[in-house]
């Protein structure tokens, strides 16, 4: 802890409890920004990149790349019947789930999120156009992290 | 009878250029031809037919096989035909896919998915290559192209969504200036890689753009707004419409990219083009269309001619329908369809041809062709991740057949360290191969 936060707690409690508050609405602010700009219309658009690998949808099917739909929240490496890497599954097995902050950090660059996945020489990456494609994504999966 | 002497006399040509491409290998047709990784071998030689096509399969056996990729030990090669050497000239690279030599011997590549055109220097006397940044922050460089031809002044380089060209002269290892945007209203998404290639006249350009869809799904409409004859009188023979208008085709255009025309149509996915400098023909080599089984339909390596027209989306290998438009049938260009001069096994996924117009591999290889073959996903078992080479006669027309170059980029069943995309040919006739499952660049040389 920085020595003024040393002092303001020894010295000036009642300021530490103003400054706390302040903190919680920056966390506020901070948690609400991003959903705000998040659109999902817009990710359907950047979607058509990834839709070259993924089918999304109710009647979609495992191609190049797994299905997407309700891919937020399933457990990495488990949709039925598509082959996935070893280092997909291990992943999954480990514990990685997707929700927006995993899809955010697997998509800046795939390979170095989950080493050996199958998922090479593709990544997004602009940070608006992953909070919209996560954003779009999250339309296909009811209660797995859709903005309530 | 002058025609059938002629007649003659091609198949005599074919003839005499398969057996000498077979050398000692018989060339496997039919089902026979149907090979997997496992079959494959330098000097396994192919030739597949519109009559050895399967009927489609039912959309439940479209197999979903995507390779593993796993990293390339360090002692292993790939696989060349025996005379022949092979050795790894760069490594690291994030996503080398097509390769191009300017006439002074530097090598360009697009490193797509970076967004950089990299350049490979060679120095005199060996020694390890220098590379530089030619240009970065582009949208998914693929094709590179040097015009004119002979003293280029501009380095042309292909982007999903357009066509950018940058000021350069012999020895530039990054770009001098500023690029010049041609065009820029290209559609980037679904099938993203772009070639382009110039005429040997140098008046006229080529721009190849895949579809934006396996076949027209979620693309475009069963119909055309305003009716199917309305369109087809409207617009060059096969051109499909909605988000598939300007793609699935190679369009034509002046250098300096105005004057845009179509110049081939019905093409899913030509992603990787060259031209033949002895016919003044551009080739294509096409992905064809997926989810219709381990074996159907065959790809393709093929001339292309002005006003062709080869199926997609509604046929495939000629007039054989495809299942998925069967509702809405185009019967004004059932028996239209252009068939290609080289089938090659379904999903094979060629990227990238070169001609190779060079002495050093001996006069038996002077005017064939190589092609990069990334592999499938879209089989039960792997067949591609491996470069061929295609049989052309002395007329500069292809036997049909093609045969394993370089192979060895399979680990097992499951995995692959390497995935074949650019091929190019050196000045002193080496062939270099890039490859973007480990991101590295090979050299294969006569002995």
């Amino acid at each position: 802890m920085p020595y003024a936060d040393w002092y303001v707690l020894m010295f000036r409690p009642e300021r530490m409890i103003v400054k706390r508050e302040a903190f919680a609405l920056v966390v506020l602010i901070a948690g609400i920004a991003p959903v705000q700009a998040q659109d999902a219309a817009a990710g359907e658009t950047v979607f058509k990149v990834c839709a070259a690998c993924h089918d999304i949808g109710d009647t979609a099917k495992n191609r190049m790349g797994p299905v997407l739909t309700g891919v937020v929240g399933r457990t990495a490496g488990t949709y039925e019947g598509f082959k996935y890497s070893k280092a997909m599954v291990d992943a999954g097995a480990g514990g990685l789930v997707w929700d927006a902050d995993t899809l955010d950090r697997f998509l800046i660059s795939p390979n170095d999120f989950v080493k050996g996945t199958k998922m090479v020489g593709i990544s997004v990456k602009d940070a608006t156009d992953r909070a919209n494609v996560i954003a779009y994504l999250s339309t296909f999966s009811p209660g797995g992290g859709e903005a309530k | 009878m002058k025609n059938l002497v002629f007649v003659s006399a091609l198949s005599l040509g074919a003839l005499i250029s398969v057996a000498a491409m077979a050398q000692d290998a018989t060339v496997l047709k039919g089902k026979d031809a149907y090979g997997d990784w496992q079959k494959d071998a330098p000097g396994v030689t192919r030739l597949l037919t519109p009559d050895d096509l399967e009927k489609p399969a039912p959309a439940s056996e479209s197999a979903s096989n995507s390779p593993g990729i796993v990293e390339r030990l360090a002692d292993a090669m790939p696989k060349v035909p025996d005379g022949f050497s092979v050795e790894l000239v760069a490594s690291g690279i994030e996503n080398p896919r097509a390769i191009r030599f300017a006439p002074n011997g530097d090598l360009f590549v697009g490193n797509s998915q970076a967004g950089e055109v990299l350049v490979f220097h060679f120095p005199e006397g060996g020694g390890e290559p220098e590379k530089s940044t030619f240009a970065s922050g582009l949208m998914q460089p693929y094709g590179i192209a040097f015009y004119p031809a002979d003293d280029p002044q501009w380095v042309y380089v292909a982007e999903s969504n357009g066509l950018k060209r940058f000021p350069y002269k012999s020895g530039d290892t990054v770009a001098s200036g500023e690029a010049e945007t041609l065009f820029d209203n290209i559609a980037p998404e679904h099938h993203w890689t772009r070639d382009v290639v110039f005429s040997p006249d140098g008046k006229t350009m080529y721009y190849s753009v895949g579809s934006g869809s396996n076949v027209g799904d979620g693309t475009m409409e069963r119909e055309p707004e305003g009716g199917l004859e309305a369109w087809a009188s409207s617009h060059p023979l096969g051109v499909a419409w909605g988000g598939e208008e300007r793609r699935a085709a190679v369009l034509a255009f002046d250098p300096d990219g105005k004057n845009e025309r179509y110049y081939a149509t019905g093409l899913r996915n030509c992603a990787g083009m060259t031209m033949q400098q002895s016919t003044g023909l551009p080739w294509c080599v096409v992905n064809n269309v997926d989810e219709l089984g381990d074996n159907v339909p065959f790809e393709y390596v093929t001339s292309v001619a002005d006003g062709s027209f080869y199926g997609w989306p509604w046929y495939y290998v000629g007039s054989n329908p495809d299942p998925r438009w069967t509702d809405e049938p185009r019967k004004d260009l059932d028996g239209k369809v252009d068939v290609a001069d080289v089938l090659l096994q379904a999903h094979s996924a060629p990227l990238n041809i070169v001609f190779y117009d060079n002495d050093a591999f001996g006069a038996d290889y002077k005017g064939d062709a190589f092609v990069a073959l990334h592999g499938s996903w879209n089989r039960g078992q792997r067949t591609g991740y491996k470069v061929v080479r295609i049989a052309i006669g002395d007329d500069g027309k292809a036997t049909g057949t093609y045969q394993d170059f370089m192979t060895g980029f399979v680990v097992d069943a499951d995995n692959v360290w390497g995935r074949p995309v650019g091929v190019a040919v050196s000045p002193d006739g080496a062939l270099f191969v890039s490859e973007d499952g480990s991101g590295t660049i090979w050299k294969v040389t006569k002995d």
